[in-house]
């Protein structure tokens, strides 16, 4: 397990680095267009080939990778932070608690994909490539946090309960000090393996959304709308390199799903 | 037989009490997201050239002034008392006949689908718990592991290229989400000092996995039942959409294309109401369980 993590990361920094400075590897932007060689085969000048439009599949796979690996941890990194406010407030405030579970009762009602459906059907529609993928992404830090309320909850009344916080209410620590420099240190390796848990869900509920147009749109690559050229399936079986960006996916997702570590 | 029934009647009306506490703050969260959402007061026919500048404004205006959410809540709670769910501008037919004629499709691929994936995690689980070694442990788990990498769209692609349903898609959703939640149950429960004593005093291993793994393990079983309900909903927007089956997923995919907000709360409230019950149920069962057991 722990040489499957060893490789989980370092596959992870290999394909952050190379989407953090694409332009190491591929002289094409994501949307630059070669117009005399459209449909190309992977060669040398094109890695991956090229597209319908003429564009490198390659350097849009990088490019497709960095919106990804840059938006979802931000999108995680948000929701871990409200799910732990929420979760400290749902174990400190006892009065507050059944009405912030019943909240999260409320959000997890309906799944997310349905609610991103909502509020994605009414976008401006002048809305360009770079703010629609910005807001996707805020929305899946704004409504996917629900689920991690109930374990933050949980480790902060283990933290309420240990001996050294009766000690020092005792000692009369307020309650503030108590949130600020006893609990929150002691909910990091939660937050972590929350956060990670978070990050492989929102790569995936990208995925599925751009996969159905729906999700980051044209000319902006990401690994969902690369994945769209796989819904036509003769022209996968002539082209196999088509399945890159599904590969990518998996090995992206996989690792982050390695790193995922265990909390009692 | 009269207690029985007694009791049968109060859990349905916990049910009943929970689900209608649950639905009418789903809808007004809906209604405050599609208040709020940034492209509220816009209109398809905005971007209609032969409109004047006068007309798109006024458009907006007339949009602009139903962005409080409580009055959307209240007109749409209003209308769904009396049977009326609005008007699709997409399709040109009632919400209600939509739903009606859409939701069969669903509900049963959602049965199906979750019912085999949580039947098949139980099953390959109790294997792996039953008869423990490595090669039945890692090729189930690398199975698990690697269905949970996929995303439901690519395998709902794979079941039209393998001549499968959309069932059978959102099980395997189903069985790569629990498999691993259940494995880690069953371990749980057969890493207890009892269980282990148990053991060592040579208590058979089927014995042992019926009376104190797999039986103490009964309600979070439950849970996690519910729980892929809520999955295979979660699925059925993708599914359905890929392998072009005509039930609430795909129609909530085609309102949001066409921008209907009729029907997307109408899919919203059916699917959170669906999901509510499930949940409801599962923790009154869980409940009942826990005092049999006590």
């Amino acid at each position: 397990m722990r040489i499957l993590r060893r490789f989980a990361i370092g596959f992870l920094l290999v394909v952050s680095l190379s989407s953090v400075a694409p332009q190491i590897f591929t002289p094409s932007s994501y949307d630059t267009q070669h117009r005399r060689q459209p449909n190309e085969a992977p060669g040398p000048t094109f890695l991956l080939g090229t597209d319908d439009l003429g564009r490198d599949r390659f350097a849009r796979l990088l490019y497709g990778a960095r919106t990804s690996l840059l938006l979802a941890p931000a999108a995680a990194l948000l929701a871990t932070a409200i799910a732990a406010i929420a979760g400290v407030v749902a174990a400190s405030i006892t009065e507050l608690q059944r009405p912030l579970f019943y909240a999260v009762d409320v959000i997890i009602s309906t799944p997310l994909l349905f609610l991103l459906l909502v509020v994605r059907a009414l976008l401006p529609l002048d809305t360009s490539a770079i703010i629609s993928v910005s807001i996707l992404f805020a929305l899946l830090g704004l409504l996917g946090w629900a689920s991690g309320v109930r374990l933050f909850a949980a480790a902060t009344q283990r933290l309420a309960d240990s001996d050294f916080t009766i000690q020092a209410q005792a000692s009369g620590c307020p309650p503030s000090r108590l949130i600020l420099m006893q609990f929150l240190p002691g909910l990091i390796p939660t937050m972590f393996a929350q956060f990670c848990v978070f990050v492989p869900g929102f790569v995936m509920a990208e995925a599925n959304l751009s996969m159905l147009g729906l999700g980051v749109s044209e000319p902006l690559p990401s690994l969902g709308n690369l994945m769209s050229d796989l819904l036509n399936y003769s022209a996968v079986l002539e082209q196999p390199w088509l399945l890159a960006p599904a590969i990518l996916l998996f090995g992206i997702t996989g690792s982050l799903h390695l790193l995922v570590p265990k909390v009692d | 037989m009269l207690i029985l029934a007694h009791n049968a009647i109060k859990a349905i009306g916990r049910i009943a009490f929970r689900v209608g506490m649950r639905l009418p703050m789903v809808l007004f969260l809906t209604s405050v997201l599609v208040c709020i959402a940034p492209g509220f007061d816009s209109d398809e026919r905005q971007i209609d050239a032969r409109l004047s500048t006068e007309s798109i404004q006024s458009l907006r205006q007339l949009r602009a002034q139903n962005r409080n959410p409580l009055t959307a809540f209240i007109q749409f709670v209003g209308g769904a008392v009396q049977g009326d769910l609005g008007y699709s501008s997409t399709f040109n037919r009632p919400v209600w006949e939509l739903l009606s004629e859409r939701y069969p499709a669903t509900f049963r691929a959602v049965g199906v689908g979750a019912f085999t994936g949580w039947a098949v995690a139980v099953l390959l689980a109790s294997c792996v718990t039953l008869f423990p070694g490595f090669a039945l442990r890692g090729s189930s788990t690398s199975i698990a592991g690697l269905l949970l990498c996929v995303p439901s769209a690519l395998l709902g692609f794979m079941a039209i290229v393998l001549q499968s349903s959309v069932a059978s898609a959102m099980s395997c959703v189903v069985f790569s989400r629990l498999f691993l939640q259940m494995n880690t149950l069953f371990d749980k429960a057969s890493a207890q000092p009892h269980v282990m004593a148990a053991e060592a005093m040579g208590l058979t291993r089927r014995a042992l996995f019926r009376w104190h793994i797999a039986g103490p393990s009964t309600p979070q079983m439950i849970v996690l039942g519910a729980s892929s309900i809520s999955i295979a909903l979660g699925a059925a927007v993708p599914l359905e959409v890929i392998c072009d089956s005509p039930g609430l997923g795909q129609l909530a995919w085609k309102a949001t294309l066409g921008r209907d907000l009729s029907v997307l709360l109408g899919v919203t409230l059916i699917i959170a109401a669906l999901n509510s019950v499930a949940a409801a149920t599962t923790d009154i069962a869980n409940k009942v369980l826990r005092e049999q057991a006590s």
